[in-house]
């Protein structure tokens, strides 16, 4: 009984081009079709390899990942790293509002602080979610501020912190290489810190232990807690 | 029944993630509404198993899940917990996943084809948005597509030809 749908429809779905309508349609045909089935795991097995090729923005094979949503995490493990990452994020200083003289009027503070257009200053006011806990929105403002500017590390990291809150390990990692690779000193130590916690999450414990070997190695603010992780390690 | 999530949502994930946006979803909430359609698959699969046999029917159920999700979901501040939907079946990896054949086949395309694919299915960029940026007309483009995923589908059935 069955006619195909119109040759693109499915790829047209896979793309997102699709109304509700249409996708319904798309949706009810391929639940009877067999050819339409396979047209659409066809399809799917594509968007996933160009997805995982594009996130990752090297080979497509080698750097699959675990998916960011369905992890597993060991419930002790998690609540440890939970907090000790809860305890080492406070000892991230936040970012400061620009300094005004404290003998200034107060409108002419405000009004400074209005028109501060510097890095710090947009920086900050891109955190507000972020001190509140909305990490959604945090991603949102802190990207806002990344397209301005790109090359900020303490950025990436705090956006990393939101992905990892947000459980899209997958980015959260993305952030956190690329704090680690834009900074030096203690930050640096800090992304890669946190780089070990989402191998942990993404079931990647051979890459948590390299990463926690050399924060243990580098003898620092991490490597007492690097120590303690190892040994919890399966 | 019990299900791989893992491979389930690495394989039909960024298709439904597409399909979301495509109805208007922020990507904040497609995520949100994918986990939203895991755990009604999850659920059907705990209390009436019966209702879905397979894997096909997983997938259509999901489908249909994350496109009724996109049309009612406008907003949500946290996402769903998905710690517990690993639960019914620890993700393994005995076979390797389909999607792998997949970009294998996709790296031995040409640079120029790898990017439209990129364009339509990462970026989901329609062929009208790709032809503003690269000048290339949208029939072209069509028919560049249709190829490439001929040229796909070709070396797909001679990978599972060469398989035992």
């Amino acid at each position: 009984m069955n006619t195909h749908l119109e040759r693109d429809s499915l790829s047209r779905l896979a793309a997102g081009e699709l109304d509700a309508e249409e996708s319904m349609i798309a949706l009810k045909h391929v639940e009877t079709c067999s050819e339409c089935a396979r047209e659409l795991d066809f399809l799917a097995d594509l968007v996933a390899a160009v997805d995982d090729q594009s996130q990752s923005g090297t080979s497509a094979i080698e750097a699959r990942e675990p998916t960011t949503h369905s992890r597993m995490l060991v419930p002790a493990l998690a609540l440890f790293v939970v907090v000790i990452a809860a305890r080492l994020v406070l000892r991230i200083p936040e970012p400061v509002l620009p300094s005004v003289h404290p003998e200034a009027p107060a409108y002419y503070r405000v009004a400074l602080l209005a028109d501060d257009d510097s890095p710090k200053a947009r920086l900050d006011r891109a955190m507000t979610p972020y001190r509140e806990a909305d990490f959604v929105t945090a991603v949102k403002t802190l990207t806002e501020f990344l397209v301005q500017e790109p090359g900020h590390a303490l950025a990436r990291f705090y956006r990393g912190v939101c992905h990892q809150q947000l459980h899209d390990y997958s980015s959260a990692r993305r952030d956190f290489l690329a704090a680690q690779e834009t900074s030096e000193g203690f930050l640096q130590r800090h992304a890669r810190w946190r780089l070990a916690q989402v191998a942990i999450q993404q079931d990647d414990p051979d890459r948590a232990r390299e990463l926690l070997g050399q924060l243990v190695q580098e003898g620092r603010e991490f490597s007492l807690n690097a120590e303690q992780l190892l040994q919890d390690l399966p | 029944m019990t299900l791989d999530w893992q491979s389930f949502l690495k394989r039909y994930g960024p298709l439904a993630r597409n399909m979301a946006r495509g109805l208007g979803c922020r990507e904040e909430d497609a995520d949100d509404l994918i986990q939203e359609a895991c755990a009604s698959l999850w659920r059907v699969l705990e209390e009436t198993p019966s209702r879905i046999e397979g894997e096909s029917h997983m997938r259509n159920y999901f489908l249909k899940a994350v496109r009724n999700l996109s049309l009612r979901i406008r907003r949500r501040p946290t996402p769903a917990n998905m710690d517990d939907l690993a639960a019914p079946s620890p993700p393994t990896h005995d076979e390797p996943p389909p999607w792998e054949s997949m970009a294998q086949a996709i790296q031995r395309l040409s640079a120029k084809e790898q990017d439209l694919l990129r364009r339509r299915y990462s970026r989901s960029q329609t062929f009208a948005e790709i032809e503003r940026e690269l000048g290339i007309p949208v029939s072209t483009l069509h028919s560049r597509q249709e190829r490439i995923l001929s040229k796909l589908r070709r070396a797909l059935n001679r990978c599972q030809e060469a398989d035992p």
